[in-house]
């Protein structure tokens, strides 16, 4: 098995087109360049560019593919990978409904937990963008990133500690009669999906938060000039002009949601049907690494293929609006 | 560089009926304790064209915003037709508005952007295209009805924003330094379609500007505004031949200013030089404050030249060594010095003598501007003489009448 | 400097050499997969065993009190008594046998390694652990000999008992005042809401379901008795407050008051009421499970004879009694006199052993993905 060699190589940089010139011949190359006005980089302009081509190749893409060459193989009985490859850990992963049921559950989470965080964030980003400088900006400043700084264990933590059986949320439930005892609320999905949406808010809040900051003020004036109440200015104008902003949050808070473990394992527990999960479980209790490796490889290609329909979905959406 | 509106042969603007269609009375504004607006009165009338001038920081731009109704005052209120606005918001106020930089709804055609407001009021859908059409027509652009804003030119978004303004056939449209993002020449082209739209239309326009050439072309009538408050209001002619205070002067056009001490025979004494003001008397010992136009002042080679040097209706006042001439095309520029930190400006056609030579400077009696600040009773009255002759039929009462109003209390 | 190379072929020399790099890497790096021997808290390059002073080995053990008090009790007495400096190590039994497998029985990364009965089998399936010579250890024939049994596989001795829990009915005794007397009483609808469960991929989950099945006498191996295993387990549908995974979460799960009941292990539920948590415990009249921890030597050890010299240490009555006291679970050493207060609270003796139920993992293992998902059927 072979890593296509100039894959890596390529990656990075955008200038695809000079670099086939130079590669496959001097002379077209130099003309083709030379055609187009674009300045040519030379080595040295590459040369800021291999730290990072380094850096991704050692510690990302050695490491993917080291993954990839694991989940080829076979198990024994205790998980230990056998000798030659073959794909069955794959065919295990697309057949078997507990790896199976684990990813179409994790895709299904995830765009929930990126839609609601969307929805929520954006009241928030809203807010956080037409506040002056001052004390109430600096305060819901620190409101939106101050999760950040805390531990996600802990968050996770305060969630289960909420949520238990004397926890505030049942305190006030059975306080105002809605309920004769306390719920259980610790396994419910509501609550694995409530916890991971406060985990993953701030990162779709301050994406927001720079797109409607970029929206010329005088826009909504000269709606508000036109006749056009608040209601009317907010969706007519501000939202669609948003519509980047959206795009950046969704983009972010998507794949974290797919690989998320750490949160539903403390607030849910461990035998949810969520894919990062029944990897960390396998890895663990089964030591059956190539599985492991098989469905994680799988979760990420399934990450890719929803953060690229999610860009093209706004693309289009984009388009539509602003032509 | 501006020059005398009259003498350049303007024409009259069509007489405005003096009716007020927007009354302000003591507006204030201000942030942090500090006033921002400090307006007593303003009284636009119904289709004029006013223009607000001043320098940044003046307070016109918070007077538009709070005609428009984005800012609200800390006192005093703007009626408009007779209707107190204080409690309207902005949404229902139903004044147009145009932005210095367009405010163009990206995400939107031209004809899009052109029928929000008509949107807004639930126009029927062939009605809205019609005035559409017209509205975009009256700018000369509806042949771009489909294309979004930034394929435009600047100076296409901005007609598109007056198309869009006018559609919804507001009874005022403001316009907050619509052409300031423009090139010089745009700019001036611009400004003639404003007003010819203006004056065909009817409809009332306050035009927020910086550029005193601007207003002085545009303007019915003028207010100045500095530091929040409105130091004259008068038509162009008005407030370049008789500015009210030493601050619209030095705004409008140029001024040189004479600050000193008065003679009962008429010279005065400034930076220990004594002039002749080219007026019959001052008050004996009185500070006094004159202003002489640049493009007034006459010179003549030599320090005590023949009085047949100056041409009829003028005298010599005084003489100096000139400073400093530059010819910048139109007219040359001259700086006269008389005396240790006064010097004079003087803008000629002819050629002044070289740098260094001695020079005498002059005016007629006609030149001389006495200015409000430190005038005693007698000058008021005679600034008030002086506007009413000059101010011409249509404005001449109100306009004096304005102004005493809105002249600083004497100290 | 400049070179002589036009400019295109300059950069695109550079590009070749990157590119050459980066595949040769990235295969060196897959050929390499397998035969890495990865890190893991590396043993010192000590000269050979001689069990020595001034020799160092690694030894691993759990975190917490449990850690803190192994320490005390056994890794403080050896390093004064021989002078060998002891790498304590703290962590789970999962993250150990990581690291040996990433090792592949070469080099190992500890010295002496604990496990539980369900990592055994892995460990010992990849080769990973050497068989004790058991005429090396002076306190083999004071070891118990069921809990040495579970440490056997396929005739070879590899492990040292340490401490053997039972798994039995860990409850609140607020909550529940009438002790419950045997598992089925976990099924009790008093309960239903209280109970937490913990799923198979924990210790005491798998101990909790193997009990269900050997209740009636049947087998983990049998299909039929793990039918019957899942049709009692399904009782409990709808009645579980929480599935607590980790011993953390079971404390806050019974601290909370969202469960009053769980399977769990006596010492933990002795350690808690000393605290004085209202937490009593009840060893099931059909059998409790056992959970042993022993220590096991992994193969590529550099330091075979302290590690001896250690497991020496770590079975004797003397050391492990306060050990056993502490945690409150019986130890591998049977000689030991314990205090009253131990007597009276734990069971403990081969007898005792003798009647366990022991989760047989050679079954369990690799069934476990299959059984969990049957689970999830129920409890979703």
């Amino acid at each position: 098995m072979s890593a296509p060699a100039t894959a890596p190589v390529d990656g990075p940089t955008d200038k695809t087109g000079d670099k086939t010139g130079g590669e496959t011949g001097g002379e077209t190359g130099d003309k083709t360049a030379g055609k187009t006005a674009r300045k040519r980089y030379g080595v040295r302009g590459l040369l800021p560019v291999t730290p990072v081509v380094v850096f991704l190749l050692a510690l990302f893409v050695v490491p993917l593919v080291r993954v990839f060459a694991l989940s080829l193989h076979p198990v024994d009985a205790n998980g230990y990978p056998l000798d030659g490859y073959s794909f069955v850990q794959y065919r295990r992963v697309f057949t078997e409904s507990f790896f199976s049921e684990a990813l179409w559950h994790s895709l299904g989470t995830a765009l929930l937990v990126t839609v609601l965080c969307v929805l929520l964030g954006f009241p928030a980003a809203y807010a956080l963008s037409r506040a002056r400088q001052g004390v109430v900006r600096t305060l819901l400043f620190v409101a939106v990133v101050s999760p950040l700084l805390t531990s996600v264990v802990v968050r996770s933590y305060g969630w289960v500690v909420l949520f238990s059986a004397n926890g505030a949320v049942n305190r006030v439930l059975v306080g105002l009669g809605l309920l004769d005892q306390p719920a259980r609320l610790l396994t419910s999905y509501f609550v694995v999906v409530v916890s991971v949406v406060h985990v993953m808010l701030p990162f779709a809040i301050l994406p927001l938060t720079t797109a409607l900051g970029g929206i010329d003020d005088n826009l909504r004036r000269a709606s508000r000039s036109l006749g056009a109440g608040p209601v009317r200015t907010f969706w007519k104008v501000t939202v669609p002009l948003s519509l980047p902003g959206i795009a950046v949050g969704a983009t972010v808070v998507f794949p974290l949601a797919m690989g998320i473990y750490i949160t539903p394992l403390l607030v849910g527990g461990a035998n949810q049907p969520l894919a990062g999960l029944r990897v960390y479980s396998q890895i663990t209790s089964v030591f059956d690494y190539p599985v492991a490796a098989a469905l994680s490889l799988t979760l990420l290609v399934l990450t890719l293929l929803g953060v690229s329909a999610l860009g093209t979905g706004f693309r289009f959406w984009e388009r539509r609006l602003h032509g | 560089m501006t020059s005398d509106p009259e003498a350049a042969g303007e024409a009259p603007a069509t007489p405005a009926p003096a009716t007020p269609h927007i009354e302000i009375e003591n507006l204030a504004a201000g942030y942090e304790g500090q006033r921002v607006l400090d307006v007593d009165r303003l009284s636009i009338r119904r289709g004029e064209f006013l223009s607000i001038l001043g320098p940044s920081g003046c307070g016109k731009t918070t007077l538009l915003n709070s005609l428009a109704g984005f800012v609200t005052p800390t006192g005093g209120r703007i009626t408009l037709d007779g209707v107190d606005l204080t409690d309207v918001p902005t949404h229902r106020r139903g004044l147009g508005l145009v932005f210095q930089n367009y405010a163009l709804f990206p995400h939107m055609t031209v004809a899009d952007n052109v029928a929000y407001g008509l949107r807004v009021r639930r126009v029927e859908r062939a009605e809205r295209d019609e005035r559409v059409t017209e509205s975009l027509r009256l700018v000369g652009l509806e042949q771009y009805a489909g294309r979004r804003p930034k394929q435009l030119s600047g100076g296409q978004q901005q007609r598109v924003a007056v198309a869009r303004a006018l559609a919804t056939r507001p009874a005022v449209l403001l316009l907050d330094e619509p052409l300031s993002n423009l090139d010089a020449k745009l700019r001036r082209e611009m400004r003639v379609e404003l007003r010819e739209l203006q004056q065909r239309l009817g409809i009332t326009m306050v035009f927020v500007t910086h550029d005193q050439e601007e207003a002085m072309s545009l303007s019915d009538r003028i207010a100045v505004m500095n530091g929040g408050r409105v130091e004259q209001l008068g038509s162009p002619t008005e407030v370049y031949r008789t500015p009210a205070t030493r601050f619209v002067a030095e705004f409008i056009g140029a001024a040189n200013i004479l600050e000193g001490a008065g003679a009962a025979d008429g010279t005065l004494v400034v930076g220990g030089v004594r002039l002749d003001s080219g007026l019959a008397s001052l008050r004996d010992g009185a500070p006094v404050t004159l202003a002489v136009r640049p493009e007034r002042v006459v010179l003549a080679p030599g320090g005590a030249p023949d009085p047949a040097a100056f041409p009829a209706g003028s005298a010599a006042r005084g003489s100096g060594i000139v400073g400093y001439r530059a010819f910048t095309g139109e007219a040359w520029q001259a700086q006269i010095v008389v005396a240790e930190g006064v010097a004079l400006n003087a803008r000629t056609a002819q050629e002044p003598p070289a740098v260094g030579a001695s020079v005498s400077f002059g005016w007629g009696p006609d030149d001389v501007i006495r200015l409000g600040d430190d005038a005693g009773d007698d000058a008021g009255d005679d600034a008030g003489d002086n506007a009413g002759d000059d101010a011409g039929d249509d404005a001449g009462d109100d306009a004096g009448d304005d102004r005493s109003s809105l002249r600083k209390p004497a100290a | 400097m400049r070179s002589v190379l036009p400019r295109p072929a300059r950069r695109r020399g550079y590009l070749l050499a990157l590119a050459s790099a980066g595949t040769a890497t990235v295969l060196t790096a897959v050929a390499g997969c397998g035969v890495d021997t990865g890190g893991g808290s590396g043993s010192s390059s000590g000269s050979g065993s001689s069990g020595g002073k001034g020799e160092q080995i690694t030894v691993t053990a759990f975190a917490g009190p449990w850690g803190e008090l192994f320490k005390k009790s056994f890794v403080q007495p050896f390093e004064k008594d021989t002078g060998i400096k002891v790498n304590l190590v703290y962590g789970a039994d999962s993250d150990w046998v990581t690291k040996l497998r990433a090792a592949g029985g070469k080099d190992a990364p500890f010295d002496v390694v604990a496990l539980t009965p369900g990592s055994l089998h892995q460990a010992v399936g990849g080769g990973l652990l050497q068989p004790l010579k058991t005429g090396d250890l002076s306190n083999w024939k004071q070891l118990d000999p069921v809990l040495t049994q579970q440490s056997t596989v396929d005739g070879s001795s590899y492990g040292v008992p340490l401490t053997t829990g039972s798994n039995g009915l860990l409850y609140r005794t607020d909550k529940i005042k009438q002790a419950p007397k045997d598992w089925t009483d976990i099924f009790d609808k008093k309960y239903c809401g209280h109970v937490a469960l913990p799923p198979l991929t924990y210790n005491a989950g798998l101990e909790f379901f193997s009990a269900l099945v050997s209740q009636d006498g049947g087998k983990l191996s049998n299909p039929a008795d793990v039918d019957k295993g899942f049709e009692k387990l399904a009782k409990l549908k709808n009645c579980v407050a929480a599935y607590p995974a980790d011993a953390g979460s079971v404390s806050t799960v019974l601290q909370n008051g969202d469960a009053w009941i769980v399977p769990f292990w006596d010492g933990r539920a002795f350690a808690m009421e000393k605290e004085g948590q209202p937490i009593g415990f009840t060893y099931p009249a059909s059998g409790a499970v056992g959970a042993l921890t022993s220590y096991y030597v992994p193969k590529g050890s550099k330091h075979t004879a302290a590690a001896y010299k250690f497991l020496d240490y770590l079975s004797s009555a003397e050391h492990q009694k306060p050990f056993a006291e502490g945690t409150f679970y019986g130890a591998g050493n049977d000689t030991i006199d314990y205090d009253p207060a131990f007597k009276a609270k734990v069971k403990y003796g081969e007898d005792v052993y003798k009647k366990f139920t022991w989760v047989d993992y050679k079954t369990a293992t690799p069934k476990l993905n299959e059984w969990q998902q049957r689970w999830n059927q129920i409890f979703k």
